[in-house]
């Protein structure tokens, strides 16, 4: 005959097993007087715990301890209030953080306006796109990266000043990509 | 604090009074069992009734007040348990005076104080989720869902520990009796 677990046996004996499995713990129970006796066992050592638990520890003086404890929870209340009434917030902490917040609010937008972002392109300064390449013009004068006249290039422009050539080599398959910034 | 004030001051007083009266022995061993050790037994029990006081407006049905106060006082000496992440070992011997009743035989009082040095001694002997989970199952008699919510963790690990701390008590209470 197979027994059950020892854990399931000490479950069983608390009414700690789910429903299927202490069915099948009865079940087995009924033809097992060895695992009968075990489960009696952990059933009369339960009850000699919640017995023993209730037992005041040894060697303790109540009424002292009692009359001690009362009077800290006493003086733990009384403190609490104390401290209850300090924090209670007075009308005018209100207008102080409506002040303090304005302040904060004001420099960070003072701050805004002082760093705006400048135009990303500086004045005089042109992007440019032939069929030979893109690059950069001031003056007439300037930088071109070429790109090949064979194949087709993509070409992209950024909104914050640049420029964008793709191609593929049709020989090597390779991916060229120029990258032109205006600033 | 005004003169009109003062009777009502004084008749949450005196409430809070009784219900320190009526559940602090109750408490202070609930919590001594869990954490084995009468002086942090004590600094527990004092916390969980300042707590429950100060909170007593959370109180929604009075007949459930011992309940209430006993989750409370389940909670702090589990939270106290987590922040020291160990048991300590019990320091009864430093309290010397016996407490006993006055209608109990010698034989009795002898009985008694071996049952509770043994249970003290078998509890030492579980991990602190087995001793835990054992105090509030079989001790404080709460289902297993309930240990499980109140140790938040997974009934099926609550059933474990319970299980293993049967196991190693009664390990404990038959080397007791060889």
């Amino acid at each position: 005959m197979t027994h059950p677990k020892l854990e399931d046996l000490a479950l069983y004996a608390g009414g700690d097993l789910s429903w299927w499995a202490r069915r099948r713990m009865a079940r087995h129970l009924g033809v097992c007087a060895y695992c009968r006796r075990e489960v009696e066992q952990f059933s009369a050592e339960r009850t000699w715990l919640e017995d023993a638990g209730a037992d005041f520890p040894q060697g303790v003086s109540w009424d002292r301890l009692a009359a001690e404890m009362k009077a800290n929870i006493r003086l733990g209340l009384a403190a609490g209030e104390c401290v209850g009434e300090v924090e209670t917030p007075p009308a005018r902490l209100a207008w102080r953080t409506v002040a303090a917040v304005a302040s904060v609010v004001v420099v960070v937008f003072c701050g805004w306006l002082l760093q705006r972002p400048e135009p990303a392109v500086p004045a005089g300064w042109v992007l440019e796109a032939t069929p030979a390449g893109i690059g950069v013009v001031e003056d007439g004068r300037g930088l071109t990266l070429l790109h090949p006249d064979s194949g087709t290039v993509l070409l992209s422009v950024g909104a914050q000043g640049a420029m964008r050539a793709r191609w593929v080599d049709t020989e090597t398959g390779q991916v060229t990509i120029h990258h032109v910034y205006a600033h | 604090m005004t003169e009109a004030h003062r009777p009502v001051a004084e008749e949450i007083a005196d409430r809070q009074n009784r219900f320190v009266a009526e559940h602090l022995r109750r408490i202070f061993v609930q919590i001594y069992r869990m954490v084995g050790s009468v002086e942090e037994a004590q600094d527990l029990t004092q916390e969980a009734f300042i707590k429950a006081l100060q909170r007593g407006e959370q109180l929604k049905d009075p007949q459930k007040a011992a309940h209430w106060l006993s989750r409370i006082a389940t909670n702090t000496a589990i939270d106290f348990l987590r922040r020291r992440g160990r048991l300590s070992v019990c320091d009864l011997d430093d309290v010397a005076e016996p407490a006993s009743n006055p209608s109990e035989s010698p034989e009795e009082i002898l009985l008694r104080s071996e049952r509770r040095a043994m249970l003290d001694e078998g509890l030492r002997s579980l991990s602190e989720r087995e001793r835990v989970a054992l105090v509030l199952r079989d001790v404080e008699g709460l289902p297993a869902e309930e240990v499980a919510a109140r140790m938040n963790c997974t009934q099926a690990t609550v059933r474990s520990h319970i299980a293993n701390a049967r196991i190693k008590f009664r390990k404990y209470l038959q080397r007791r009796k060889l």
